[in-house]
Order: C-alpha cells, then sequence, then structure tokens
C-alpha cells in the first residue's frame, strides 16, 4: 500500500507535512512555557542527591 | 552552600546549549571526548562555585579512578586493585550516605563534593566499569572517557545509569542530527520539564500532605505519592534522555510505563530500568551464577530466591542507610520472591502454553495490574511516611 500522506502538492509544499511540525511546535511550545512558568516554585526533585 | 544540581537554573541550560554547540560540529573522536570531558568539568566547576580546591579534589578522585581501571587489566595487580579500589568506592559511599558518620570521622569537607557529582550514580558506573574491565569484557577508559563515563553532566543527578559496555559501544562521533532527531529531543525535554514543574507540581500541591492529613485520607494519599514519585523521577530521565539525544550521547531509557506492570519482576523491567539492569548484572547474575556452580546447578529456586534477596536488600541500602529503605528493599525482595515461585508452580501445574493461556485473561490482568500498583504504592509509603514524627 503507498503512503500518499508526506507526498508534496506540485509547488513542493505539504500541507499535512507542515500541519503535524506546526502543531507539534506549539504543544512543545506549550509545555515549555508553563514549565518554565511553575519552575520559579524552584521544586527539587525526588531523586536528586540520592 | 551545598551544591546541587538545579534544573531551574539558567547555569545548567547554559552549559547545555553550551555542550550542543561546540559539540555538534566536532567530527573527530578523540577531540569530541576531551572537548565534551571539558563541559563535564566544566559543569562540575560551576556546581563548585568555581572553588578551585574542590576541583582540585575531583581531578585527583578522577585521575585515581582511571588509574584503578587501568591497574584492573595487569594480572599481577588486579585482585588487590579490585579489594581495594571497592574498599575506598564503598567507604565513599557510606560517608556520602551518611554524614553525621563523616562529619565525627573528621570527613566531613568531602560531602558536599560528593553531593556535588551525585556520587550514589558515580558509585554504581564505578563498579561496572570495574566489573567489566576486570572480566576482560570491555577495554579501561581513557582519561576523558573516564571524566564522560562516570560524571555525564546530565546525568548526574539522577542517573539513568549507563552500563559501562552500552559507554564503549557508542560510535565516537554520532551520526549528524536531522530535524526529526532534534524535534524529538527537545520535545522530550519539554514533556520532562512540563511533567515535573505542571503534573507532579500540581499533584503535590492539590492532594500530597506529607501523610499528616486525618483518617483514611492516608489511602488515596499512597496511590497519588506513587504516581507523584513516578511523574516526578521519569520526568527527570526525560530531559536526560532528551539532552543525551541532541548532544549524541547515549543515555538509557529508565522508565516504561510501570503502572502497567503485572506482577514485581515485570515492573523492574519497566521501573528505574537502568538500575534493575546494574542490579541484574552485577548482583543477581554474579550471585546465582556462583551458587549454581557450587550446587552443580541444583536447587535452583533457593539460589534464586537468595539472590533475590541479597540483591534488593543492598538496593533498599542503596537508595539510604536507613530503616524504612532497609524495609523498602525487603518487600520488593519478598515481592520478587513469590513472584518467581509462583511463576514456577503455575508453571509446573499448568505448562507453559497454560500459562500463556492463563496469561491472556482479562481477569488476570486487571488484578495482577491492581495487586502489583497496590504493593509498590505501600512500599513507597514505607520511604515516604514522616516516622520519625511518629516516634518523636
Amino acid at each position: 500500500m503507498t503512503d500518499h500522506t508526506d507526498r508534496p502538492t506540485s509547488n513542493g509544499f505539504n500541507t499535512r507535512v507542515f500541519g503535524w511540525w506546526a502543531c507539534r511546535l506549539v504543544y512543545v511550545a506549550a509545555m515549555l512555557i508553563l514549565a518554565y512558568w511553575l519552575s520559579r516554585t524552584g521544586d527539587a526533585f525526588f531523586y536528586q542527591g540520592f | 552552600m551545598t551544591p546541587t544540581i538545579d534544573l531551574t537554573t539558567s547555569g545548567f541550560w547554559f552549559i547545555f546549549l553550551l555542550a550542543l554547540a561546540v559539540l555538534t560540529p566536532i567530527t573527530h573522536g578523540a577531540l569530541r571526548r576531551w572537548v565534551w570531558a571539558g563541559v563535564n568539568l566544566l559543569f562540575i566547576n560551576w556546581l563548585l562555585g568555581g572553588d578551585a580546591s574542590s576541583m582540585m579534589a575531583i581531578l585527583s578522585a578522577v585521575v585515581a579512578a582511571h588509574l584503578a581501571l587501568q591497574l584492573l587489566r595487569c594480572r599481577g595487580w588486579r585482585a588487590l586493585v579490585a579489594a581495594l579500589g571497592l574498599a575506598c568506592a564503598l567507604g565513599l559511599f557510606v560517608m556520602h550516605k551518611l554524614p553525621g558518620l563523616s562529619q565525627q570521622f573528621g570527613t566531613g569537607v568531602v560531602n558536599p563534593l560528593l553531593l556535588a557529582v551525585g556520587f550514589s550514580y558515580v558509585f554504581l558506573r564505578l563498579i561496572d566499569a570495574g566489573r567489566v574491565i576486570y572480566e576482560g569484557g570491555r577495554p579501561p577508559p581513557d582519561l576523558p572517557s573516564t571524566v564522560n563515563y562516570l560524571l555525564p553532566f546530565h546525568m548526574l543527578a539522577a542517573g539513568p545509569i549507563q552500563s559501562y559496555e552500552q559507554f564503549v559501544d557508542q560510535p565516537a562521533v554520532p551520526a549528524p542530527l536531522s530535524p526529526r532527531d532534534v524535534m524529538g529531543g527537545v520535545e522530550r525535554i519539554a514533556l520532562g520539564l512540563f511533567k515535573k514543574f505542571v503534573v507532579a507540581y500540581a499533584i503535590r500541591e492539590v492532594f500530597l500532605t506529607g501523610f499528616h492529613a486525618p483518617g483514611s485520607y492516608v489511602l488515596f494519599e499512597t496511590q497519588m505519592n506513587y504516581l507523584w514519585i513516578y511523574l516526578d523521577f521519569s520526568a527527570y530521565s526525560d530531559i536526560a534522555v532528551g539532552i543525551g539525544r541532541l548532544m549524541g550521547a547515549a543515555t538509557p531509557e529508565n522508565f516504561d510505563r510501570p503502572y502497567l506492570a503485572r506482577n514485581l519482576i515485570d515492573f523492574w523491567d519497566r521501573w528505574h530500568i537502568s538500575l534493575s539492569q546494574w542490579i541484574r548484572r552485577n548482583l543477581f547474575i554474579p550471585i546465582q551464577l556462583s551458587l549454581a556452580r557450587k550446587t552443580r546447578g541444583k536447587r535452583a529456586m533457593l539460589i534464586a530466591t537468595f539472590a533475590f534477596t541479597v540483591s534488593f536488600l543492598l538496593c533498599g541500602l542503596w537508595h539510604g542507610i536507613s530503616w524504612p529503605f532497609f524495609a523498602w528493599g525487603a518487600m520488593h525482595a519478598l515481592g520478587l520472591v513469590v513472584t518467581n515461585t509462583y511463576r514456577e508452580l503455575l508453571t509446573r501445574r499448568l505448562g507453559r502454553k497454560g500459562v500463556k493461556a492463563y496469561k491472556q485473561k482479562w481477569g488476570y490482568k486487571l488484578t495482577a495490574q491492581f495487586i502489583t500498583f497496590q504493593y509498590v504504592a505501600f512500599s513507597l509509603l514505607v520511604i515516604s511516611y514522616p516516622w520519625k514524627e511518629l516516634w518523636a
């Protein structure tokens, strides 16, 4: 079976691939921003210093 | 001030970005090893606040460890070096775990250094390398590789514990990073930070009381405590794996959905995997093989029972030289022995095909997962409960 998801359009632009990467970037950025915001609590790791 | 690795400081992330910037373009294996060693030492120097005498002590210890690992190859010396090296490492380990005792013996000045380098993990890496070199499994490391194996900055605080074989076998120069690799590494770091500073933090703030809440809340808090420890610890491993992936430094996986484990043997294949594999390589298998040779292969179950018990009592004491950790180790040893015995009896009764069919049943799966989850959660209660307040 052929996988069509990575096939680019005639101008070389693939909307699905671009959309997937854009969603991933937004989700990673959201995780980093939230983590940075709450990291100011200075919470230590449980296993740290074992 | 006691130096500890804090991921909330910009220094850690600055050194990570510096490592990434200087290591990525290097395509010469030896140069890469030296630069990587320089980055690791720079990180420790930053941790120690640039204190020259502390740094000299760390460097001297690394050189001593390097020479000891070289001597493990010399036929006439290796038994003596192994015994002396093990005694020194054990001495430092006890000093690290019992700082009060260390103060009494006048060696308390070493404790901040041991804490800074995360000596519990260095100790395990040193034993692993020593055993492999002693058995002739791999050659000893050169000086920069000694630094890179014992003191990798992204695995210092809480592992994972890389095996010496994996460290030696990784390519001298990693394959160039593709955009997919970069995204995968960044995503893993972000996931780790999110798990630690958002999810685990929220669970701790909302549900955990340090077991001070009255009544039956302790039962609920036991479940939340397990979840919190898992999220917190696996978060650090995610960050370490992500950093390792971006820098091309092999970093072993440490967790594989442990809450799905169906028994304690399965649990230890999913929880703190690098530690359980270390125990297997350096305690369980050597004990089992040694006893099997002495008994000529007889009494396999008794030998396995003994090997599980010794391995996990020592595992408990590695976490902390205290009664709660000893009890935690004993609980896991008991659970592993019961699982192993039950598995043997079940195989005798149902046969291998029968056991396979039995394990496919939904009722078995869910019950086994529930019991294992509860057993682990209550074993963690033993080390998390404020016993000192109870006895005070």
